[in-house]
């Protein structure tokens, strides 16, 4: 049996297995094979690691307060880069490495040239390297470093065998995220100066320690929150910052599309949860339960409108990650306009984002099989995919459910949930916006999957070629992550108990769990040597 | 002087944003990279750096006691603010600039790249339109 | 370009360039400096090289794979934050010893993980830069 202190440093391993993934991966570029097996592998490791670790945080144990910390470098608390793995955190970066493993499977099936090819692997690692950080770091700026690791990773995997079509909207994506983690440095950078701390949850106390000693928050204050506010909805393509994503996403090569849906707006979110209702959630002059509302609407009702409007199949799957994601964002306005309902509602966008990840990742590599099949995946031009590829139609079926939240699947469970914390609050205006953009999402995706597998092949047969059957191996990647909607589904009343202990988690950070940041048994251990640095 | 810098940012930001909205590409970049100079200004304008003399300083974090007795036997009274400038800024914005080079040589691989396969960098000429994709490419 | 002034300053400037680099990285640790400098100050001096004689002759300087280069240096700095894992501290944790190098004085040497780290980075560096000018010189 480990104890905590071994436990607590080991999640760091959460960074340093697709780390050593992504070397191994550069310095075996030559032999393909061996690459893959070995990054796979490290990935897959790195989920079960991740689903340890996270089933190893036991409320029960005394002085525990259901995370684990870790100082980097062992540095004490004020300087250390702090990480911190809690339920949340901990389930995401699990369903991370899988559908990282998922990617690399269905990589395997592409096409171009050997020299694009052997980059997949360890920029894909890389990538999960950036993300698990996200998730992992407790740090203000150290979510700027990790967004970066992710994003250049990205870049990376974006123009890795890219057309010149795809190359021209690459300018769009790079300069959109250089602009947004431009506008992210200089809010840290203002939170400091402002506040003299950038951790996360000193941060989340900075409001109460200025209440409590008589003060207003400064303005400053607020503007870097709308600054954050910003950055974060542009990563995680809300409303009026969603523009480039359905432009740049559905021209990605086949493999890394599903694996940027799935990831980079769920990391995103996942900032907005963790960052803003905990710190900005008590500055007055900041109408933010308003802004967050207003956004929400906006988002689920117009995404699902364009998802119903737009005619490819992956530009469609866009428009229903947009609108999935005002669903998330409905739910954190729900907690920052009632914090004592925080728990359950920040519990619920846990469970949405979870869930979610498997199915919209399978649904983008579904729609990049179409174009490998049907040379497109324009719906007035293909039809009755099922007779070429039965097994994916099936495939793409169930996650068609699970897109549409139909019951049998834990996306169901997700809107439930979702309802239930909305009817709590009475927010009827934004659960009607909601119930009426998953009435367009359910006839948007069944269209899709109607149109491109069922529809008797009608007119101009002659405009679409078929290319041969589909990669076995991106059938393959789709399997594995219906896999994952289905354990999602069938372990719903699991992932949903985590959930729970999760949004108690998010909704008391730096606050009424942890009470000071650093609790007497989390200090980190007395350095026999005393740092030897100053010789 | 604090007032200066912040004058200096907001022009520097100005420029960048002028040219961040140009129709050349180019141009493009060249006020990304400007953007990350006015934000790298921007913070230590933001930071309270005692060398500002607003005399709002902020303690410096990594200053130990041992550092302070020091600076008390070198010259006879305790000026940690003055003394010392806080690190942690500077620390931000030299990991900002590492990851701004990196991505400096991103955008310029691919201004090169996309010259090569389009000959141009106007926007216009670029456009994309949304027919299919012609088969094969992903 | 073809520079007679350019060449015979590069034949001198480079040596100088490397081994100052060197003494860059190595004090990098207490002073001003380190491996991201050090590398920067070796990839300009292989530009300058590639500039004045060409970018074939710098890839005929450099008959190795950068890219594996990249790679190696990313383990080093990489294997650099691991004793202190085994020996049951953080990752990166910094480590020190002190070693009696003969012919260099009385006083011991303190070598210590983080020195490995900063190697890893200038290597690193290096092979990221010198490959940037690299590919965007042959084009």
């Amino acid at each position: 049996m480990m104890g905590e202190t071994q436990i607590m440093d080991s999640i760091v391993l959460m960074v340093l297995l697709p780390m050593a993934a992504g070397i191994i991966g550069l310095v075996t570029r030559r032999t393909p094979a061996l690459q893959r097996w070995s990054v796979g592998s490290l990935l897959g490791l790195c989920a079960v690691c991740g689903a340890w670790l996270t089933g190893s945080l036991s409320p029960n144990t005394p002085g525990f307060c259901g995370e684990f910390v870790s100082f980097l470098g062992n540095w004490p608390p004020p300087f250390a880069i702090v990480i911190v793995l809690d339920a949340l955190s901990g389930t995401l970066m699990t369903v991370t490495a899988l559908v990282g493993v998922a990617c690399l499977i269905g990589g395997v099936g592409e096409r171009g040239d050997s020299y694009g090819l052997s980059w997949l692997a360890p920029m894909l690692a890389f990538l999960i390297m950036g993300v698990n950080f996200s998730f992992l770091t407790g740090d203000l700026f150290n979510l700027f470093v990790a967004f970066e690791i992710m994003l250049m990773a990205s870049y990376a995997l974006a123009l890795r065998n890219a057309t010149p079509e795809g190359v021209k909207q690459a300018h769009k994506y790079v300069v959109i995220n250089l602009f947004g983690s431009g506008i992210f440095v200089l809010a840290a950078g203002l939170v400091y100066g402002v506040t003299g701390t950038l951790n996360m949850a000193d941060l989340a106390l900075y409001t109460d320690r200025v209440a409590a000693a008589g003060d207003d928050v400064p303005v400053a204050f607020g503007a870097a929150g709308v600054m954050l506010l910003f950055v974060f909805t542009l990563k995680a393509a809300i409303f009026p910052m969603w523009f480039w994503l359905p432009d740049t996403y559905h021209r990605m090569p086949a493999a890394v599309g599903g694996v940027f849906a799935a990831l980079l707006s769920k990391v995103g979110m996942y900032a907005i949860l963790r960052v803003i209702p905990a710190t900005f959630g008590g500055v007055d002059s900041l109408p933010l339960a308003e802004i967050l509302e207003v956004l929400a609407g906006c988002t689920m009702v117009l995404g699902a409108l364009c998802a119903l409007g737009v005619p490819t199949v992956r530009r469609v799957m866009s428009f229903i990650l947009i609108s999935h994601m005002g669903n998330a964002l409905f739910m954190i306005s729900v907690g920052v306009r009632n914090p004592e309902l925080g728990a359950g509602a920040y519990g619920a966008v846990g469970f949405l984002l979870v869930q979610e990840m498997f199915v919209i990742a399978g649904l983008y590599t579904v729609g990049a099989a179409c174009v490998r099949h049907a040379g497109t995946d324009d719906l007035r031009m293909i039809s009755s995919l099922h007779k070429g590829m039965p097994r994916l139609a099936w495939l793409a079926f169930v996650l068609t459910i699970a897109g549409a939240g139909l019951p049998p699947t834990a996306a169901f469970v997700a809107k439930a949930w979702i309802v239930q914390e909305g009817v709590r609050a009475g927010s009827w205006w934004l659960l009607t916006l909601m119930m009426v953009s998953a009435f367009f999402m359910l006839i948007a995706l069944v269209r899709v999957w109607a149109a491109a597998f069922w529809k008797l092949r009608t007119a101009t047969p002659e405009s679409v070629s078929v290319h041969g059957g589909p990669s076995g191996w991106a059938t393959a990647s789709v399997a594995f992550l219906v896999l994952g909607v289905v354990l999602t589904s069938v372990g719903a009343n699991t992932l949903h108990a985590v959930m729970v202990s999760a949004g108690q988690r998010v909704a008391g950070s730096g606050r009424d769990l942890r009470g000071e940041y650093v609790p007497p048994v989390l200090k980190p251990r007395e350095s026999p040597d005393e740092q030897g640095g100053g010789h | 002087m604090t007032a200066l810098l912040s004058l200096c940012v907001c022009v520097v930001l100005a420029v960048s944003v002028y040219l961040l909205l140009s129709r050349e590409l180019k141009s493009v970049a060249m006020g990304a990279f400007i953007l990350s100079h006015a934000i790298h200004l921007g913070i230590l304008t933001m930071s309270g750096s005692p060398m500002l003399g607003d005399g709002s300083a902020l303690a410096s974090p990594v200053l130990s006691e041992a550092i302070e007795s020091e600076a008390l036997a070198d010259t006879g009274e305790v000026r940690r603010s003055e003394l010392y400038v806080d690190p942690l800024p500077q620390a931000l914005i030299l990991t900002s600039i590492v990851i701004s080079f990196a991505i400096t040589a991103v955008v310029l691989t691919l201004l090169v790249v996309t010259h090569r396969d389009a000959g141009t960098l106007r926007v216009e000429r670029l456009k994309v339109s949304d027919r299919p994709e012609p088969p094969g490419l992903a | 370009m073809n520079s007679l002034i350019l060449q015979t300053t590069t034949r001198m400037l480079m040596p100088l360039m490397l081994l100052f680099s060197v003494v860059v990285l190595m004090r990098g640790h207490s002073d001003p400096g380190g491996g991201f400098v050090g590398g920067l100050i070796v990839a300009a001096a292989f530009a300058l090289y590639g500039m004045a004689n060409g970018p074939e002759a710098l890839k005929k300087l450099l008959p190795i794979n950068l890219q594996s280069f990249i790679g190696c240096g990313l383990l080093l700095a990489f294997c650099a934050g691991l004793p202190s894992l085994v020996m049951g501290g953080g990752f990166m944790e910094s480590q020190w010893g002190s070693v009696m190098i003969p012919g260099l004085g009385d006083e011991p040497l303190h070598v210590g993980t983080p020195v490995f780290f900063d190697i890893g980075v200038y290597f690193v560096v290096i092979g990221v830069v010198t490959l940037f000018f690299q590919s965007l010189a042959e084009r």
